[in-house]
């Protein structure tokens, strides 16, 4: 592991890091999130209540069912599209730096840009905690 | 027992391939969760859907039997006073 390797390394993570968060900046994670806890807990609520007739219980809780799993599949899209963004940024920054496309996507698959990727992104997130504060 | 231990050991001997299949931290978490969901929404879809229904109908079928078993409070003209 060459300097010059750790600096492709830390040049793709942070490009990777950078289209994923301006993905994620721009998807409703947060408040599909929100939805989908807030629909949980009512169906609790209706669930364990005991003045709510049964027959209420049988016409309400197939649709809480449906919108938690529309939200949660939701979610799930999200997160493949911010994993697809990083991936994309990740091969585009390192893919100069290599002969061929697999080594660039073999590069992903290694300890260091990994490891670079979540210490950045850490950093990243708190910064922009801190920001928002 | 001995099958298992000569499972496990004819298993060790096997080739194995990296898997490539890491997902982070970030991801991890967010595949439980979603995973977490789906399961509990299928749940709650089996509870709507069949549990309630299947709840109703058992009590349907009680009341039905027990009116049937219960002694007769009509008094003798035929009409229902008692509704």
């Amino acid at each position: 592991m060459t300097l010059n390797n750790l600096l492709v390394d830390g040049l793709a993570a942070a490009t990777g890091l950078g289209a994923a968060i301006l993905l994620l900046n721009r998807l409703p994670v947060l408040p599909t999130l929100v939805d989908v806890d807030r629909t949980i807990r009512k169906a609790f609520h209706v669930i364990g209540a005991t003045g709510i007739s049964d027959h209420w219980k049988e016409l309400v809780v197939p649709r809480y069912a449906l919108s938690i799993m529309i939200g949660s599949s939701c979610i799930a899209v999200y997160l493949l599209a911010i994993l697809g963004m990083f991936v994309a940024g990740f091969f585009a920054a390192g893919l100069p730096f290599v002969d061929t496309p697999q080594d660039a996507l073999a590069r992903l698959l290694r300890w260091e840009p990994q490891l670079m990727a979540v210490v950045m992104g850490i950093f990243l997130s708190f910064t922009l905690w801190r920001k928002r504060r | 027992m001995r099958r298992l231990i000569i499972t496990c050991c004819a298993l060790s001997w096997m080739p194995i391939n990296e898997a490539h299949a890491y997902i982070g931290p970030g991801l991890g978490l967010g595949a439980v969760g979603v995973v977490l969901g789906l399961l509990l929404s299928i749940g709650l879809a089996v509870l709507g859907l069949f549990w309630y229904p299947a709840k109703r109908m058992l009590r349907k079928y009680r009341t039905r039997s027990e009116k049937d078993s219960a002694p007769s409070m009509r008094p003798p003209d035929g009409s229902d006073d008692a509704q």
